[in-house]
């Protein structure tokens, strides 16, 4: 679905903040893209979606370059930023204004998800709160039926609520016919959401596996605080280790997200050498 | 599989996107209306009730009527690619799925084509109810005045898109900036070349009665100039990236 190739993006002449990343997205699968504040998600999503040109490399959805910005690579991907304004109309006109432009645009989608998410479409969108704004893109969002979905951020500003009905909206979509992006900091919020993780640092991504995978190489154990040689990597939890330690077949049960993110940054060479041979 | 045959220019599209433009800036039309309508009553008020039997006062109400529809104008045209300015919106502009020919298409057609027709018909009310000689409007200085605001309001909509802020006031501080460059470049060599001006003044009334005179020659240039800046404006909204 997404190709990315030899992708470089630099603000500044010689200083990339992407540097020749290859990364390969397909459809059916959902992405978590994770990485330090200021490491270059934002950038290279906006890339991603055209909206910034690489200084060299290429994006290509289903071989199409997507800088051109052509209306069908448009109408086949649509992100949801992290920070966005509404113009001063309601929901329903936003929708009859900019549902259109998506062939496949679905109105009782769109009605269904704004129902679980309580949002009122009858308003003017700027006068609803932040977190109402955010529920009705993400429904707009969904609707289109675009063949990508891009999420920055999705559950910055949301409460508590509002994140787990989001993580179950995006559990429960046909993603055979997607490929769904969802990049953030907050390694936590994504839950059971994600089969797939790409971590982004130092313009590349350092790791890039499923969850299928993972749970094969790895296994997340509490150890005691004296078995230091025994783990790849570990935080100092009340009464001991809880470790990233190589599997050894056996379940890891429910994972912890935060720790696998945290032993990536700071343990890359030694967690990616559980990965040799298998393919991303 | 995506639908390729969606790629070519739609005329669709183009309504949906000038729909679009409409609901937008509704509020900022409905208040450019009020407000310029009100200065005109105000300007009618006044000349009427100071000089009441003079008819210079009735073309004097009226070209003022008709430089406040260029300048709304000039203004509108300014605001028809704001939502690139902003972070929170150029996003949505953007990934909108249609060509950037469609999105200037329809920019341009309610910028332009839209708001002259409508603008000159209530001018055109407007000079039947002052009492103005129907077809006032119509006239050679009119006309011609008509022709340089379609090149400027040409200007001001690369503006739009070429400048990320103030963009009415960027482009007509760089319009001052222009006019000033080129003034002291004729002083430079008004100064420098003895008989300078006297050339300069021979040229140009063999170009007054080449291109101002002559109206096709005078629309021919009209046309070849706006076109030139709507395809400056073409190419910097291709290329134009996220703030």
């Amino acid at each position: 679905m997404i190709s990315i190739n030899n992708l470089t993006y630099a603000y500044k002449k010689g200083e990339p903040i992407l540097s020749a990343l290859n990364l390969e997205l397909h459809q059916g699968k959902i992405y978590g893209l994770l990485g330090l504040n200021g490491v270059g998600k934002t950038t290279l999503l906006n890339n991603i979606t055209g909206m910034l040109f690489p200084s060299s490399g290429s994006c290509l959805l289903d071989g199409e370059i997507t800088m051109d910005r052509s209306p069908a690579v448009m109408s086949d991907m649509f992100i949801v930023p992290e920070q966005f304004d509404f113009p001063k109309v309601t929901g329903q006109k936003y929708i009859k204004l900019n549902g259109s432009f998506y062939p496949d645009f679905d109105h009782q989608q769109m009605e269904d998800i704004m129902s679980e998410f309580e949002v009122d479409n009858t308003k003017l969108l700027p006068e609803l709160s932040y977190g109402q704004q955010k529920k009705f893109l993400v429904a707009f969002a969904i609707a289109t039926q675009t063949g990508l979905l891009i999420f920055d951020e999705p559950t910055n500003g949301l409460d508590i609520p509002s994140k787990s009905q989001f993580r179950r909206i995006i559990s429960s979509l046909d993603a055979e016919s997607r490929c769904i992006l969802i990049s953030t900091h907050q390694v936590r919020d994504l839950g059971s959401m994600i089969d797939h993780i790409i971590v982004l640092k130092d313009g590349d991504a350092i790791f890039n596996q499923s969850l299928e995978d993972i749970a094969d190489r790895l296994s997340i154990q509490k150890l005691d605080s004296d078995s230091k040689d025994f783990y790849i990597y570990g935080e100092e939890i009340l009464g001991g280790t809880n470790a990233i330690v190589p599997s050894k077949g056996d379940s890891i049960g429910e994972f912890d997200l935060e720790l696998l993110f945290n032993g990536i940054i700071q343990k890359t060479e030694e967690i990616n050498q559980q990965f040799k041979g298998v393919l991303s | 599989m995506k639908n390729t045959a969606i790629n070519s220019l739609s005329f669709q599209r183009v309504l949906q996107l000038c729909k679009k433009y409409v609901a937008i800036k509704k509020r900022m039309i409905q208040v450019g209306f009020a407000v310029i309508t009100s200065l005109i009553a105000l300007m009618t008020i006044w000349m009427l009730n100071f000089m009441p039997d003079d008819h210079r006062s009735l073309t004097s109400v009226f070209s003022f009527a008709y430089m406040l529809f260029q300048y709304a104008g000039y203004a509108l045209s300014s605001t028809m690619f704001n939502e690139l300015n902003e972070k929170g919106s150029a996003p949505q502009y953007f990934m909108l799925p249609a060509k950037t020919s469609e999105k200037l298409l329809s920019a341009w057609l309610i910028s332009y084509v839209v708001y002259t027709i409508v603008g000159l018909f209530f001018l055109y009310i407007f000079s039947l109810i002052i009492g103005m000689e129907t077809g006032a409007i119509l006239t050679m200085n009119y006309f011609n005045e008509f022709m340089i605001y379609t090149i400027l309001q040409s200007i001001f909509i690369f503006g739009a898109v070429y400048f990320k802020a103030n963009n009415f006031l960027s482009t007509l501080l760089s319009l001052f900036v222009f006019i000033i460059i080129i003034t002291l470049f004729y002083l430079g060599l008004k100064t420098s070349i003895p008989g300078f001006e006297s050339w300069l003044s021979n040229s140009l009334s063999v170009l007054d009665s080449t291109i101002f005179i002559d109206v096709s020659t005078g629309l021919l240039f009209t046309i070849m100039i706006s076109a030139m800046f709507i395809w400056f404006t073409f190419l910097r909204l291709k290329t134009r990236q996220i703030a």
